[in-house]
């Protein structure tokens, strides 16, 4: 279970140009389900997913895994906690070009030192799950956007993650492409945080997924917190669908 | 044990590919290191070679040498001081040398001219050294001539050309009998240029040394080991001139080296932010640079060297050799003996490899250390 509790984040902290993305945030994520945020650009869904995935620390407030306290650990123990637990698809791809489609999958293994066979073994097993073993390969820079969406996919599942975070998703894909890639976060025993702007009307919630919207972004900050029950995000405009969903196209 | 071997693999193998990614920029990078340590190589290894070159061959030098002097210059020596040397507790043997210069406009070059009597030359003949030879284009056998000191040009038959083995002291050597050096120069009897002398014990050289200025106050004792030290000196002076000569471009490669190593570009960046994002370390990011640097320094190191050990040892050592072997004008034509000194690498390592590893650290450090979540952002 994730948990966080008055979280805020503030950039550029004490000079002019001071933002606040997010303040007094209360929201818990329960296993095994799928939550998606929904909300206009600037609303702040890039930020509270950096922060549920331990890719940014809050400027306070506290983030709770499984009642461990994350905020405070040292950035050692921060990645640990990253690796193990979070899988992140990224809006933008985030694959390093040059490199193949199968060493792509592989790179967050690196550390851990699995041996080659036994990685390789894995890495092309989640190809061949999404469709990509005759990509494997393939330099990344030569795949489609499909393609290199579900290879981003895949580079998040490679160290069995217990939650799949994925930022907007769908939103460089076509509508045909957004159904392929929804389609495959359906994530047996997980938790998917995704991030949708909203702007795909075809997007619906179905049955086994909670939605959550931020209303209004940034402005939501300045909102009292709601005592809402579970998951529950800050002020008065925001809907809370309190509804176990499951994703569909 | 097996993971981490199996960790460092990983990191190498994506150290490789990105070096494989960043193909122009890294060759040109090892190109200037490569260049950089080949010349910081090629004037240590030719400076470190002639220094042993000149100690193996002072070896068979004399223990002491002892010159007279007038009005602190060097003079000639009066044949019955070889007799008052002789006399000295710990010589065993004291002989005279005949020895000088002669300028030949023709090559522009000064020749050494020495008497040797332990050779069996008559007085018309003359070996000569084999740069001499190789430069006036003379063999065995042809007739060399000399201006003599009283004007008219005296005429020698070549009788053989020096061991080409001997060639650093001997380029521009000639070697007359005594009878033949005297006419050439007009040198009195009983005269010599010098005095070597042989010890019984040459720990006792210093307290001989001492003891011939005691009783010939006009006469100045020249030790082996002042050569060897003079030797040094000379070279030292010449390798350090080299530097300050070389100061400007290395320093300018240096800069370039820096400056490409330690400016990580967006992409770099970006991508030190991916690779924390999907769970790396810190501590892994620096390992992968370190590899990086090592990778590609120690890669310049490896050819720098190699390319500069060839220079010297096969090559003739080209480049350097007017500097550093310049104390004739006539260039002895001679192999330089290979040699590895760990002192040297060590300080060629120090110089070159470690300045460029740091510079590769700094920045991925700076890079790694910063959330990654700029990376979530695209």
């Amino acid at each position: 279970m994730i948990e966080l509790r008055a979280v805020s984040k503030r950039f550029n902290q004490g000079r002019p140009n001071e933002c606040r993305a997010l303040a007094d945030i209360d929201l818990r994520l329960e296993r095994g389900g799928v939550t998606v945020f929904t909300g206009p650009s600037g609303s702040g869904k890039t930020t509270l997913l950096t922060l549920i995935g331990c890719l940014a620390r809050p400027t306070s407030g506290r983030i709770v895994l499984d009642g461990q306290l994350l905020s405070n650990l040292p950035e050692r123990f921060l990645t640990e906690v990253r690796r193990h637990t979070f899988g992140f698809v990224f809006q933008q791809f985030n694959l390093i070009r040059g490199l193949t489609v199968l060493e792509n999958v592989m790179l967050p293994a690196y550390p851990l030192g699995r041996p080659h066979r036994a990685l390789t073994a894995g890495a092309r097993a989640l190809l061949e799950r999404f469709d990509l073993e005759p990509k494997a390969d393939s330099k990344v820079e030569w795949l489609s956007g499909g393609e290199a969406q579900r290879t981003a996919l895949a580079r998040a599942l490679i160290n069995d993650p217990a939650v799949l975070v994925a930022d907007e998703p769908t939103a460089n894909l076509d509508s045909r492409l957004s159904r392929e890639v929804l389609g495959l976060l359906v994530f047996p025993g997980g938790v998917v945080a995704a991030a949708e702007s909203g702007r795909q009307p075809s997007l619906r919630l179905s049955a086994g997924a909670a939605e959550i919207r931020a209303a209004a972004g940034p402005r939501a900050a300045d909102r009292r917190r709601s005592d809402g029950a579970n998951p529950v995000f800050s002020g008065p405009e925001t809907r809370c669908h309190h509804l176990v969903l499951r994703l569909a196209v | 044990m097996r993971a981490s071997l199996e960790r460092q693999k990983y990191l190498i193998d994506y150290t490789l590919a990105s070096l494989l990614r960043r193909k122009t920029r890294n060759l040109g990078l090892l190109l200037v290191y490569t260049l950089l340590v080949f010349l910081f190589a090629s004037v240590l290894l030719l400076g470190q070679a002639l220094r042993r070159e000149a100690a193996t061959l002072l070896q068979d030098a004399p223990e002491v040498i002892v010159q007279r002097t007038v009005a602190g210059r060097h003079d000639l020596l009066p044949a019955d001081w070889l007799d008052h040397l002789r006399q000295i507790r710990g010589v065993s043997e004291a002989r005279g040398r005949l020895w000088g210069y002669y300028y030949d406009p023709a090559v522009k070059a000064n020749y050494t001219v020495m008497a040797a009597p332990e050779r069996p030359l008559a007085e018309g003949e003359i070996l000569i050294g084999a740069t001499l030879a190789r430069v006036r284009g003379i063999g065995v056998g042809d007739v060399f001539s000399l201006r003599a000191a009283g004007g008219p040009p005296a005429l020698f038959k070549v009788a053989g050309i020096l061991e080409p083995s001997s060639e650093l002291l001997s380029a521009d050597l000639l070697l007359l009998s005594e009878t033949g050096f005297r006419a050439l120069f007009q040198l009195p009897p009983e005269r010599y240029t010098d005095a070597v002398l042989t010890v019984r014990n040459p720990r006792e050289a210093g307290t001989i040394a001492q003891k011939i200025a005691l009783s010939l106050p006009s006469s100045r004792p020249i030790l082996r080991s002042e050569i060897l030290r003079t030797y040094d000196a000379v070279f030292d002076w010449r390798e350090s001139m080299t530097f300050l000569a070389l100061g400007a471009p290395l320093l300018a490669f240096a800069i370039l080296a820096w400056d490409k190593a330690a400016g990580l570009s967006a992409e770099e960046k970006r991508e030190i932010g991916i690779l924390k994002a999907i769970g790396w370390e810190t501590g892994d990011i620096l390992r992968m640079k370190l590899w990086e640097g090592a990778l590609l320094s120690l890669t310049a190191f490896l050819l720098g060297y190699l390319l500069a050990w060839w220079q010297v040892f096969h090559g003739g050592a080209r480049l350097f050799a007017p500097v550093l072997k310049g104390w004739a004008v006539l260039y002895p034509d001679f192999r330089l003996t290979p040699t590895v000194e760990l002192r040297q690498i060590l300080v060629l390592l120090a110089v070159t490899v470690a300045p460029y590893i740091i510079a590769t650290l700094v920045p991925g450090w700076r890079a790694a250390i910063a959330d990654p979540d700029a990376a979530m952002r695209g």
